[in-house]
């Protein structure tokens, strides 16, 4: 049994127009394909394909227009979702300590002090966090907040661990290190992990598989097993086999661009 | 460096001040001397006769800016978090925070009598507004992004108020609170001399003035204005110390 279930899953915004009318627009056109427990995938496409609106679906942010999704037998609100946004300064909480927000979710979730505080020390721990533990936000760089975001995603031991472009704001030297900590934490946890890219080398890097979508209204054009071996390290970044893949990829993007 | 640039100007003002009286460029009738106001604000200090019209007009202007913020701040949540609480109380807000309070003494009179709950009144009429207000975009502007981080950790309506969406709101509700208090001490002053009062800086203002008591006047227009700019100061201090990490 996957981890994920995703049956014809379609999404129609109505979009308020100049004039009182409201138009539809589709942004996910019947999408169908299942994940497996502790599965990396990644999704790349082109932009305001509708792959945050993808990820949104399945985190219970918002109803599918049609179709259906199942996550671990459950329905998206019953499952339990981490998720990290791009934005991770408009996302975390900017008058909580790094401890703060990491206990945010536990808290909320009604999981008594001594015992978030436990886990959270636990989880600061996984990401290096742990002498910034007393820091606001303010005072971190980018991707520390970022790791931040992640540790306060994971804490709470969510059935699915999901990604939106979390490191587009950082430069790249940093999004390496970033890609390092994450597969060290994927891999520890055993999470099934939801990664949106709209870089085709992140995309690549970090996958089991990287699912590609065609530009909006999004639908799948295609899948690319990435048989890079693990744990990756960056001089595979180098290698012909990866560029095969990077290609095959990138063919999937420019079909669906047509 | 610091102090010297935010003492530059009040001392040319001073020294400007000294001059038009030295060369009587203005009738001391409308402004005396800097020394002759000093001079009279001192030995008021000295002799205590000001503490207690000082105190009572402090005394106003603390009881209705915590009113106001008693009043103020449910309200202004409650309108930035219900659209249609905002939609239905909108107009009356904007309508009403358009209007000078002290235009409204006969009805504060009316309904208050001569007294201190008719300046406490008009206090928090004119200062719940700005609170209020400010509440409400500070709740209104809160990060779409936080409010769906919270949601990915399913948190609840009560959590999701208490602990993301006013705290968010916390660095606008002090700049309203700011706004406010500056402004309950300029209205207790104001109602002090129109609607009348026994003690009271205010008082000092409008008998002096009748009298031509010209640098008694100015005196307690002085120690006002010192004493609003402490009082501003005093909340600056909350304020960094409770959002420190505002706009950061």
């Amino acid at each position: 049994m996957p981890m994920i279930q995703i049956e014809k899953l379609s999404k129609v915004f109505l979009q308020e127009k100049e004039k009182k009318e409201k138009a539809p627009v589709k942004v996910l056109n019947n999408v169908s394909m299942n994940i497996e427990k502790g599965e990396f995938v990644t999704f790349f496409g082109p932009n305001g394909c509708g792959k945050s609106t993808f990820l949104h679906l399945i985190s219970g942010l918002h109803q599918p227009t049609a179709g259906k999704i199942g996550v671990n037998n459950k329905t998206v609100e019953e499952a339990k979702v981490g998720f990290v946004f791009q934005d991770y300064s408009g996302s975390i909480f900017p008058w909580r300590t790094v401890s703060g927000n990491v206990e945010f979710g536990l808290e909320v979730q009604g999981v008594p002090k001594e015992k978030r505080r436990k886990m959270a020390r636990e989880f600061m721990g996984k990401l290096n966090l742990t002498e910034h533990s007393n820091k606001y936000p303010y005072q971190l760089s980018g991707g520390l907040k970022q790791l931040t975001a992640i540790a306060r995603a994971l804490v709470y031991d969510p059935d699915i661990f999901v990604l939106d472009e979390p490191f587009s704001a950082l430069d790249y030297q940093t999004t390496r290190r970033m890609w390092l900590e994450l597969l060290r934490v994927w891999k520890d946890l055993e999470k099934t992990t939801l990664f949106v890219s709209h870089f085709v080398d992140e995309a690549v890097f970090l996958a089991d598989r990287v699912v590609v979508f065609s530009k909006s209204p999004a639908r799948i054009m295609g899948e690319v097993l990435v048989d890079l071996g693990r744990p990756r390290k960056l001089e595979m970044l180098q290698s012909r086999k990866f560029f095969a893949l990077r290609n095959r990829v990138l063919k999937l993007f420019e079909e669906g661009l047509k | 460096m610091k102090i010297l640039y935010s003492a530059l100007i009040p001392v040319l003002i001073i020294v400007g001040w000294y001059f038009a009286s030295f060369f009587s460029i203005i009738n001391p009738l409308f402004l005396p001397s800097p020394d002759a106001v000093f001079i009279r604000l001192g030995e008021m200090l000295l002799s205590g006769e000001i503490i207690p019209d000082a105190l009572a007009t402090l005394g106003r202007m603390f009881v209705g800016f915590a009113i106001s913020i008693l009043v103020g701040l449910p309200i202004g949540l409650v309108m930035g978090y219900y659209r249609r609480v905002y939609y239905s109380l909108e107009f009356v807000v904007d309508f009403f925070r358009s209007i000078p309070a002290t235009a409204l003494f006969p009805l504060f009179l009316l309904f208050f009598g001569i007294g201190d709950e008719a300046k406490v009144a008009v206090v928090v009429f004119a200062c719940s507004l700005i609170i209020i207000v400010n509440t409400m975009y500070g709740v209104r502007h809160s990060q779409e992004g936080r409010i769906l981080a919270a949601r990915t950790m399913r948190a609840g309506k009560m959590d999701m108020f208490m602990k993301v969406i006013f705290p968010g709101a916390l660095p606008e509700i002090f700049t309203g609170l700011r706004i406010a208090a500056s402004f309950s001490l300029v209205l207790v002053v104001v109602t002090e001399m129109f609607i009348g009062t026994s003690m009271g800086l205010g008082r000092i203002i409008i008998d002096a003035q009748l009298v031509y008591r010209i640098p008694e006047m100015y005196a307690a227009i002085v120690l006002a204005g010192v004493i609003g700019y402490l009082i501003n100061l005093g909340v600056q201090q909350v304020e960094r110390r409770v959002v420190h990490w505002a706009g950061k």
